[in-house]
């Protein structure tokens, strides 16, 4: 098994894998924390309850909002919404992930770099 | 015997103690909790094994209730930093502020005491026994002022940097 990931790296990951499965569709806390889950293939757990502080900062910002629905089971459900600004905001902060990959690469065994 | 439905409320009110829009958020964790019970349920757990896994996934209620209450705004805001002053509780008060409302905090309380001294400096003009006056007022503003620097996020900021200092 791959070594975990560290607590640091999954809460600085938090908010563009959020924005990352918002722009896939409208989706609720549980079922984003199950996305999460399965595409990491389990290398990625997040405390459930963490989730949601960090989803009301997003709609706080205005990158995401919300709406109640009803689930299958008839019980009151809150589901999230990305919006534009929050598209805006997913392409920069992945801009700037895929430069740190980059720059991580380059420093171990890529390419060697002219400064 | 067990009430599910009442446990569930019971540890959502712990989560989420204040806030115009609390019942909203309740019923959201309540939600992401009824989700993973069924789940454990359906996988052959009883209710209180469920309701004990799915709460311990969600993480500590004390931490949880911390994330929360920085989201909190306005009066909620005030209500919880005053409940954690009137409590000491210095690492929620550190939770509840940023770095630039910690230094608001500082000149706040030191603005505050400075002018309660002038004021009764003002006030006491001329008095028999003002200077005296002034030095019981002193050493019972020092009282409350103490309380609030114990309470106070730097003083416990600075001591841990100077323990792990010495370590």
């Amino acid at each position: 098994m791959a070594n975990p990931i560290s607590k640091d790296l999954i809460a600085a990951s938090a908010t563009p894998l959020i924005l990352s499965i918002l722009k896939r569709g409208d989706s609720y806390g549980y079922e984003i924390i199950q996305t999460v889950h399965e595409v990491s293939d389990g290398e990625l757990e997040w405390a459930d309850g963490m989730l949601y502080p960090i989803l009301h900062r997003l709609e706080k910002k205005g990158l995401v909002e919300s709406y109640w629905g009803q689930a299958d089971t008839g019980r009151k459900r809150k589901y999230y919404k990305l919006r534009r600004q929050g598209k805006r905001a997913l392409d920069e902060q992945r801009r700037a992930w895929d430069q740190l990959s980059t720059l991580l690469h380059d420093l171990n065994g890529g390419p060697a770099c002219s400064i | 015997m067990f009430d599910l439905e009442r446990e569930v409320q019971a540890w959502c009110a712990r989560i989420h103690r204040g806030g115009r829009d609390r019942g909203e958020r309740m019923a959201e964790l309540a939600d992401h909790l009824y989700c993973q019970i069924d789940r454990l349920l359906a996988e052959g757990h009883d209710e209180e094994e469920a309701f004990r896994i799915a709460t311990s996934r969600m993480g500590e209620p004390a931490d949880l209730a911390r994330e929360h209450a920085k989201n909190l705004t306005g009066w909620p805001k005030a209500r919880a930093i005053l409940f954690a002053l009137c409590t000491c509780r210095a690492r929620a008060l550190d939770d509840l502020l940023t770095d630039k409302a910690r230094a608001r905090w500082i000149i706040g309380v030191s603005l505050f005491f400075a002018g309660a001294m002038l004021v009764s400096s003002w006030l006491m003009r001329g008095m028999e026994m003002g200077q005296t006056g002034t030095y019981v007022l002193l050493a019972i503003w020092w009282v409350p002022y103490s309380v609030l620097l114990a309470a106070s996020p730097c003083r416990e900021r600075s001591e841990n940097e100077e323990s792990s200092a010495a370590r």
